[in-house]
């Protein structure tokens, strides 16, 4: 009986020593391949932002309303501020955009909110209206292009009167291969 | 006199002095003769190495990668990423194939069709590839394929996939020793939505080639 157990132990030991014989045992060669990826970049910034009120108002002789516009540091945020608006006051706004990156990007979604018209008052997009007048839609921007979009800002009969109001956009590109265009 | 016959030990030392005697003599003495072998074993040995050109799909306008789809070339495409090939040789073989992709951005994808030559005298078969850990620092996961598949890699280590690799490389296949045929072999490189931007990524995948006979199919 022992002896049976000591001949079992030893093929299985035998087997298992042929097996790793065998794993080892083959002849190898190998070849490489060393692949690097050096990833492009999108990073599009406001690099000027002017309105066309720069004293007297567009298409009147007195200098009533004003709109001033700024750009953050990291020109991500463009601010504007018109004061002493009414009914009619219009201008144009001038916005130009730059990809600093190496890949191209195209606008994917343009959100914006609004707040702080008076109870009462009709909707903001009621009383302003802007409309695109060049380079809307916005289109493909390449790496190091610029575009440029003008925007005529028309405020209507039932602006309400002495209101403060505030609106926050967003204007959301994507590598341009990943937006279907409209 | 009391004669005593004494025993003594002389006659048996005799006896086994002549009988060793005599085995080496007989040893000795007879007539001799011999045949010896002499063998010698040449083994063959076993190479692989890329054999140019090494063909790459981007040319010019840039190819996507279409989720369902495949590889397509937009209407439109613009020349955006670009690709590089080499091979470096080692020991005076063709052993590194080296892929540079330059300014990738999502779904850029990229194909790579190359030829391995046998440089050795025995029939050899790739029987794997491994994506190297350690040789790659950025990949964090060991991936060994054993058939023709698709392999994710996260290059950077921030637990995402960045890059997207389709393996058409025949595993199995022997490739003969001969100065003419050669295997086909391609892969396609496709960077995900995770990939960070402007960073280096770099990826090593070995070709593991055995003496043809020792190649066992693994389960499908």
């Amino acid at each position: 009986m022992e002896t049976k157990k000591i001949m079992a132990t030893f093929a299985v030991l035998m087997v298992a020593l042929m097996g790793v014989g065998y794993a080892y045992a083959h002849w190898t060669d190998t070849l490489l391949i060393n692949g690097t990826i050096n990833t492009g970049s999108i990073n599009v910034k406001y690099t000027s932002v002017t309105c066309s009120d720069t004293g007297t108002d567009p298409d009147y002789t007195k200098d009533v309303g004003s709109c001033t516009t700024g750009i953050s540091d990291d020109g991500k945020t463009f601010t504007f501020t018109i004061n002493n608006a009414y009914p009619s006051y219009h201008f144009l706004v001038t916005i130009v955009i730059k990809n600093f990156g190496t890949v191209p990007v195209y606008p994917k979604s343009f959100t914006y909110q609004t707040s702080g018209n008076p109870q009462g008052a009709d909707p903001v997009e009621s009383w302003l209206t802007v409309t695109p007048q060049i380079g809307w839609p916005v289109g493909q921007i390449d790496g190091g292009q610029s575009t440029t979009i003008v925007l005529y800002v028309h405020f209507e009969e039932n602006t309400p009167q002495s209101a403060t109001v505030t609106i926050t956009g967003s204007l959301t590109f994507w590598n341009w291969n990943e937006v279907q265009p409209p | 006199m009391d004669y005593v016959r004494r025993k003594t030990s002389v006659p048996a030392v005799l006896v086994i002095a002549l009988l060793a005697l005599g085995l080496s003599g007989f040893s000795y003495a007879h007539w001799t003769d011999q045949l010896n072998v002499q063998g010698t074993i040449n083994t063959g040995n076993i190479c692989a190495e890329y054999s140019p050109p090494i063909a790459v799909g981007d040319l010019g306008p840039d190819w996507m990668y279409v989720e369902g789809v495949g590889i397509v070339q937009v209407p439109g495409a613009k020349d955006v990423g670009s690709t590089v090939v080499g091979l470096q040789n080692v020991d005076g073989h063709a052993k590194i194939l080296t892929v540079t992709i330059n300014n990738a951005y999502p779904y850029y994808a990229t194909s790579i069709d190359f030829h391995v030559h046998n440089c050795g005298s025995v029939p050899i078969t790739m029987y794997q590839a491994i994506f190297d850990p350690e040789a790659s620092p950025g990949v964090k996961v060991n991936q060994t394929i054993t058939h023709t598949g698709v392999v994710y890699l996260d290059l950077n280590g921030d637990g995402q996939q960045d890059v997207m690799i389709l393996w058409s490389g025949i595993f199995g296949n022997q490739i003969d020793p001969c100065f003419a045929y050669m295997q086909d072999m391609s892969f396609i490189v496709v960077v995900l939505q995770p990939a960070p931007q402007g960073a280096h990524l770099t990826f090593l995948v070995e070709l593991d080639f055995m003496n043809w006979n020792e190649y066992v199919p693994p389960p499908p």
